[in-house]
């Protein structure tokens, strides 16, 4: 996590001439492995992505991180790839845009293709992978959960209330589809059981989506627990789970 | 590697990708969407695109100039000189060109630049196989700089060497009305390109901001002023000085910006972000030293950065390519490329305003000093506009406006977001709440009391052509909601948002109300041409009309606004609009933006409407009537007066009988002033045509921290005439983004060092962009100029077309609005733009 | 070398534990270390900084994840600040969580780490750059956490304000890996303060972190932003003490916020000149710095340990604005109208044919 010099590489320059190191490694990109041959080390996940192996809905805007337009999902994670070293990316799950394009537009495409498809549309696929992240974790965004998601994306053409929109609606979508995917599970009796975890699962979600730690709330002070309290000894964060980006300060949503 | 280089010549506007990434074939859009049964586009959308590119935006399936690749490409990069001026004596690029993979290196004299003119221009270009090989290239490129004195300060450079053989003064205006105005007018052509003299110098010099608010008691006597005497004012009023700093607009794009150049033999086919592809063909042509039929520009898909890609981006893929003969692909990141700008601001203006006791405005006078940088000729424009609009929209006895543009060794201004409409509005808004201020009146009472009314003149002595709509503004403006005070628990909504500096009793929110004017045609305009060519024809699912525009779509809607104006005219449902094949078929002049939609507008309609005169003649026959007084209403062919019609499939399918074409050229030329001429317009000798907006704007402040929050801007317009009424609402929804991050986002010059450029901007992110409230638009041009029922209803003579611009004047309205606002809720009277949290200290 | 997937050559190395770790970054010294690859990243992409073999951290299971221990937490540093920001750590340690959520945006909390955002910046020997605001090593040193390093010579432990130099740069040893931060425990009240150069993601000018610790009776605080260090005020933290009413966590003399506060700025001895990775990057005035200090002091407090019998009064308001929200909600829905006020710019679905303009419903 340091910067090494950048000096000359030594002996243990790989295949490339003099000073340009290579690798070959796989990615694993919408669930189908991709082979990467004499990549430079230093190749970023998006050059990789876009130049080597062709998958262009991942967009270049800035290279910094800042603009968003490079947004893909790592492991469910929204990931800008412009900030990861290509080959640092090995044996995770990648997914591109281009895996909701096909057959048909996913509710999130079509719903940004209908609210903001009136720019330029480069933010677009960004902050479509971004959106399928957000409503992965949270069925209902608020505004401000949505702006906040929002903040790492960078769109010249269309306000933030475009993106609102579009967020709703394909909520509606995925909840809509959710519910008739329910109803079939219920039909049979290993289903019903699966659909009272998720059920569980989903309360506890809501759950999950109103913390009261302290200091949340600017003019409510949460009242004072017990001195020296703690959560359960032991254990260990869960990888993976991802709710808390997205949490409100008050009771309101 | 995806589409192979060279699109066919027949490039349609809207270019959909094949599934499989292969040949970029033309695809007829509109026609895949409507089929035999000619539906309109999607209600939902009320834009006029459609679905099918909407949804291949949406799924990165839009084909922009980065997704091209070419067999054998190479990859470009650029450096960037660190010295504001200096002389490059000489330089190595052994070394960059013997490292493997580098294909070829310029720099220095090898690509022309002798002299280093201002900090950031650019002196080396490379290209290479790998684009971190030409970045490692570039670095390896041995430049001996000989430094010298820059001049980065505009205000020495009244008293400097000159710079340049035409001197320090790249500009001047000077316009003043009042009962001398003759004399004045006299004495200030001699003042024109000589320096000011050593008072006015001096008093830019003591220009500080943010000097104490509301009345100066001491002295009435304004500072600067060219030694001519005030007239001696009525007692127990009031004078409001103020000094205004804008820092400069970024000079890296605010986002990507990718040239794909491809020789072919001699020619080279460049793709890249352009809106005016006539003018930067021949701008590129003469930095390549090469004939105009050798350069063919390609308009790339926008992406939201810039209007155009910069100029040197372009020149350096265009000299590689030419240089190896390979496609060379520049990319313009913002990372490390554009060395730490300077502080210096690049406008300052000096406005005095005197006031009666009773609120009416007596006298206004302006000075300002525009940095133009090392190109300052483009400034010229902003000036002629600022000081023509320098009073704002309200009626002032006597205004005294004077201006300079000033050639210093900063990097030339990139194009002024809103233009000098926006720079007016500002500082004019808050002169008024100054002077409100002052008075003991509210900011609304100030302005509404000085209103400017149709006939007013303005500082260029001209008068308004109409000005009816600026009361309904206001009231419509002050009428909407206001967001709910104070904001919620959610701590996102309180100034400093997820800092969680959020404290609710401390508070304040302040409101701003600001009216903005854009002059449509000003009177020194050179004549602008713009032509285009319609073509009716049928094919096997109905009469269908193929437009030919220079026009270059942005993803704003210029191609839906055309094919509306064709559909008007025509009664054609399906419209395909198409760029021409030739380069050079439909000459355009350099469109200013502003009205660049305008005069394409008319062209296509004239052509549209000359196709009409062609395919009518047969009925007309018929009807005994000419051709011309035949219009298209509904799904009828109707007379002027509505006594003959004819039903209009039964006319087409007579006139577009055995695959009959009718073909016609449109044109429409604008000139600023001179004798009218048929074909061209000219607006009256002494008529000014105005647009105006109103806006308000509500901006949350933490009393002790200084920070701000915009939360919601109201925006009131006069359109003119909404022909895509979808696409309105998104124009100004981007000029009050793009005000809010001139007003709010300061960038950290030395955090370039860590950061990109991007990072260094700190534009505003989605938590710091305000709500945007549109309010339906006033419509106040219906029709066309010849139409006699609009002098009926008391519209003064509009515009053809009705046309008023939308996205600059909502940026100037909401730059004047925030900044308004802002000042309310620090109770402060800032007067650096941006504002700053930590000037000025805080205020309770 | 150790990794799951084909990697052909040794330009590369996945190690899959910190002993593989130290062997992979002798076998190469001027091997880059790369966890998220937020920072390293940005200067690669830039052409500032050629990378000639990559040592990738993100794999070693030791440095990723939260412990909970009895007496203390123990944060890999390979954690991302996504995983900080997750319930488990945001209930125990909020004020961690809270400047986690403050840096970037998610798709770069997702790869940015800890470690990365503790060590950003110069390091003596390397390539100057960098003078990094390190928002989280605020939280860290007000909740004085230690930091643990491994190299090949063994273990070292330091409290984390020890790992810098006097001029900002980090004071790792070459071949030493920073592993892990405890911080012990502490119930009560924490906070995180970040004064930015904009709304959203920015630029910190002042970071503050403050942590009041109940039964241990202290509080501890420090502020960070105006340089690459984070800086305790411990004098005003001892001042403190005297004067909070422990037993019921709240402060009886309201003059004690201010006075607290001004100690607090006049406390904050700025290193900033000191040198290149010391030097502030952001043209903003001292005085400022300390104002918002104070200001962000004095509200911390406020909320860490409110006034005596203010509690009560802030209950009884919260359920009168409760009360007047129900029965606006009420009076509304006689009314007829929607529960909440409207926001512009929404459209209430398909818009009508002709292409109305979504207007927000006025008042």
């Amino acid at each position: 996590m340091s910067e090494a010099d950048a000096g000359e590489a030594g002996a243990h320059a790989g295949a490339g001439s003099g000073g340009w190191p290579t690798v070959d490694f796989e990615l694993t990109v919408n669930g189908a492995p991709q082979r990467v041959t004499g990549a430079w080390v230093g190749e970023n996940l998006l050059f990789v992505l876009r130049e080597r192996l062709g998958f262009t809905a991942v967009k270049d805007g800035c290279g910094e991180g800042e603009c968003g337009a490079c947004t893909v999902l790592m492991e469910g994670r929204p990931t800008t790839a412009c900030l990861v070293p290509a080959v640092a990316a090995t044996g995770l799950a990648i997914e591109t845009p281009e895996v909701h394009a096909v057959p048909q537009p996913d509710p999130v495409a079509a719903a940004l293709a209908v609210h903001a498809g009136a720019g330029c549309g480069f933010c677009l696929p960004g902050i479509g992978m971004e959106m399928r992240a957000l409503l992965a974790h949270n069925g209902k965004p608020s505004a401000a959960a949505i702006r906040e998601t929002l903040s790492g994306h960078r769109c010249r053409c269309l306000p933030p209330e475009r993106f609102i929109a579009a967020t709703r609606d394909a909520a509606k979508t995925l909840a809509h589809k959710q519910a008739q995917a329910r109803a079939q599970a219920d039909a049979s009796a290993q289903d019903a059981q699966d659909a009272q975890a998720e059920r569980e699962l989903q309360a506890e979600r809501e759950l999950q989506a109103e913390p009261q730690p302290p200091h949340e709330s600017p003019i409510y002070p949460r009242v004072p627990a017990q001195a020296g309290e703690r959560t359960q000894p032991g254990g260990r964060a869960r990888a993976g789970e991802n709710d808390s980006e997205h949490e409100q300060a008050g009771a309101r949503s | 590697m995806s589409t192979p280089t060279s699109l066919p010549g027949f490039l349609i506007s809207e270019q959909l990708p094949d599934a499989e990434r292969g040949a970029a074939q033309p695809v007829e859009s509109e026609l895949a969407e409507y089929g035999p049964n000619l539906t309109e586009p999607s209600p939902a959308t009320g834009d006029g695109i459609g679905r099918v590119v909407p949804a291949a935006k949406a799924t990165g399936r839009y084909p922009y100039a980065a997704d091209l690749g070419a067999p054998g490409m190479l990859w470009a990069a650029m450096i960037r000189s660190p010295h504001a001026r200096a002389v490059i004596e000489g330089c190595d690029t052994s070394a960059a060109e013997a490292m493997p993979g580098v294909h070829a290196v310029l720099a220095g004299p090898g690509l022309g630049v002798d002299q280093v003119d201002y900090l950031g221009q650019c002196v080396a270009i490379a290209a290479a196989e790998h684009p971190a090989i030409a970045r490692a290239a570039l670095s390896a490129v041995v430049i001996d700089y000989r430094p010298q004195e820059p001049l980065t300060d505009p205000r020495q450079a009244f008293n400097a060497e000159p710079i340049h053989e035409d001197g320090n003064i790249a500009a001047h205006r000077f316009f003043t009305t009042g009962r001398d105005a003759v004399d004045r007018v006299a004495a200030a052509a001699e003042l024109r390109k000589n320096a000011p003299s050593a008072r006015r110098a001096e008093a830019f010099q003591g220009l500080k901001p943010g000097r104490g608010p509301g009345a100066q008691p001491d002295s009435r006597e304004p500072e600067g002023g060219d030694g001519a005497q005030a007239e001696p004012e009525p007692s127990r009023s009031v004078s409001v000085i103020h000094g205004y700093e804008f820092a400069r607009p970024a000079n890296w794009p605010a986002g990507p910006g990718t040239v794909f150049a491809v020789p072919h033999g001699d020619a080279i086919e460049i793709h890249t972000l352009t809106v005016d592809p006539g003018r930067d063909r021949r701008a590129l042509a003469a930095a390549l030293g090469r004939p105009e039929g050798e350069i063919r520009l390609v308009p790339a898909p926008f992406t939201g950065g810039a209007i155009a890609d910069d100029a040197d981006l372009r020149v350096a893929a265009a000299l590689l390519a030419a240089r190896t003969g390979r496609p060379v692909k520049a990319v313009d990141g913002s990372v490390g490329h554009w060395p730490a700008g300077t502080a210096e601001p690049a406008a300052r203006v000096h406005a005095i305003h005197v006031a009666d006791a009773d609120g009416t405005l007596r006298e206004v006078r302006v000075e300002l000093v525009i940095d133009g940088g090392a190109e300052p000729a483009a400034a010229e424009a902003l000036l002629d506009e600022y000081c023509r609009l320098a009073a704002g929209p309200y009626r002032v006895p006597k205004v005294e406006v004077q201006g300079w543009v000033v050639r210093t060794h900063n990097p030339p201004l990139a194009p002024w977001p809103g233009g000098g409409a926006a720079l007016a509005a500002v500082v004019a808004e808050a002169q008024m709440d100054a002077v409100a201020a002052a008075l003991g009146v509210s900011g609304l009472e100030a302005r509404v009391k000085n209103l400017m009314r149709t006939g007013d003149r303005l500082p260029d002595g001209r008068k308004v052509a109409a000005a009816d709509a600026l009361p309904e503004l206001v009231a419509a403006v002050l009428d909407a909601s206001v967001p709910p005070f104070p904001p919620g628990p959610d701590v996102r909504e309180f100034p400093g948002t997820i800092g969680r500096t959020g404290e609710m009793t401390r508070l304040r929110r302040g409101v701003g109300v600001a009216l903005a004017m854009v002059d449509l045609v000003p009177p020194g305009l050179p004549e602008e041409l713009a032509t285009a060519q319609v073509a009716l024809t049928s094919d096997v699912h109905g009469p269908i009309a193929h437009v030919s525009t220079a026009m270059v779509d942005t993803g704003a809607g210029q191609h839906a606004m055309l094919r509306r104006i064709v559909r008007e005219v025509l009664g054609v449902q399906r419209v395909l609009v198409r760029r021409p094949t030739a380069p050079g078929a439909l000459p355009a002049t350099p469109l200013a933006s502003g009205r660049a939609a305008w005069l394409h507008g008319m062209a296509v309609q004239r052509a549209a409407q000359a196709v009409r005169a062609q395919a009518l003649e047969a009925v007309g026959a018929q009807l005994a009537i000419s051709p011309e007084l035949l219009e298209v209403r509904g799904d009828r062919v109707v007379s002027y007066d509505g006594m003959l019609s004819r039903p209009l499939d039964e006319v087409y399918r007579a006139a577009l009988r055995g695959a009959a074409v009718y073909l016609a050229d449109g044109e429409f030329r604008v000139r600023g002033s001179g004798p009218a001429q048929p074909g061209v317009f000219v607006p009256e000798p002494g008529q000014a045509h105005v647009a105006f907006a109103a806006h308000r704007a509500v901006v949350d402040a933490d009393t002790e921290l200084g920070l701000l929050r915009p939360v919601r801007v109201t925006a009131a317009h006069d359109v003119g005439r909404a022909l895509v009424p979808g696409r309105i609402e998104a124009a100004i929804a981007a000029g009050v983004m793009s005000a809010a991050s001139a007003v709010f986002a300061d960038e950290a010059p030395g955090a370039r060092a860590y950061a990109g450029a991007l990072a260094c901007a700190q534009l505003p992110t989605a938590l710091d962009l305000p709500e945007v409230d549109v309010l339906p638009p006033v419509q106040s041009s219906i029709g066309d100029l010849e139409t006699t029922a609009l002098r009926r209803r008391g519209f003064s003579a509009p515009l053809p077309l009705g046309y008023q611009p939308v996205g600059r004047i909502a940026h100037a309205a909401a730059a004047a609005a925030l900044a308004c606002a802002a000042r309310d809720a620090l109770s402060a009277h800032r007067t650096a733009i941006p504002i700053r949290p930590w000037e000025t200290g805080p205020v309770l | 070398m150790d990794s799951g997937t084909a990697v052909a050559d040794r330009a590369v190395a996945f190690p899959g534990s910190v002993r593989e770790a130290l062997d992979a970054m002798t076998a190469c010294p001027q091997a880059t270390l790369v966890a998220g690859g937020t920072e390293v990243m940005t200067l690669v992409n830039s052409g500032a900084l050629r990378p000639s073999c990559l040592v990738v951290l993100d794999r070693i299971e030791e440095l990723r994840g939260v412990w909970f221990g009895d007496q203390e937490i123990v944060l890999g540093s390979a954690t991302t600040c996504a995983d900080l920001m997750q319930s488990d750590v945001r209930g125990v340690l909020p004020a961690l969580a809270q400047a986690a959520r403050s840096i970037a945006s998610p798709g770069v909390r997702s790869r940015a780490t800890l470690g990365g955002n503790l060590l950003s910046g110069k390091r003596p020997g390397g390539p100057a750059a960098a003078a990094p605001t390190r928002d989280l090593l605020t939280v860290l040193v007000a909740l004085n956490a230690v930091a643990v390093c491994r190299s090949e010579q063994g273990w070292r432990q330091l409290p984390v304000a020890e790992l810098y130099a006097r001029d900002g740069g980090v004071n790792l040893r070459p071949g030493e890996l920073l592993t892990a931060l405890r911080v012990p425990t502490c119930g009560g009240r924490q906070g995180f303060m970040k004064v930015g150069t904009r709304a959203g993601a920015a630029r910190s000018l002042v970071t503050f972190a403050l942590a009041a610790d109940l039964s241990a009776r202290t509080v501890t605080c420090a502020i960070g932003g105006f340089s690459p260090l984070a800086v305790r005020v411990d004098h005003a933290g001892q001042w403190l003490a005297e004067h909070v009413d422990w037993e019921n966590g709240a402060i009886p003399d309201p003059t004690t916020y201010p006075r607290f506060a001004r100690l607090i700025a006049e406390g904050l001895v700025v290193p900033g000149s000191a040198g290149p990775a010391g030097r502030t990057t952001v043209a903003v005035p001292q005085s400022y710095r300390e104002q918002a200090a104070e200001v962000c002091a004095r509200r911390a407090l406020v909320r860490a340990l409110p006034p005596a019998g203010w509690l009560e009064q802030v209950a009884q308001y919260q359920q009168r604005a409760e009360f007047v929200r129900n029965r606006a909600r009420v009076e509304r829905a006689e009314r007829g109208l929607p529960p909440e006020p409207p926001v512009p710019g929404q459209m209430p679905g398909a818009q009508p044919p002709g292409g109305g303009l979504s207007r927000g419903a006025g008042a």
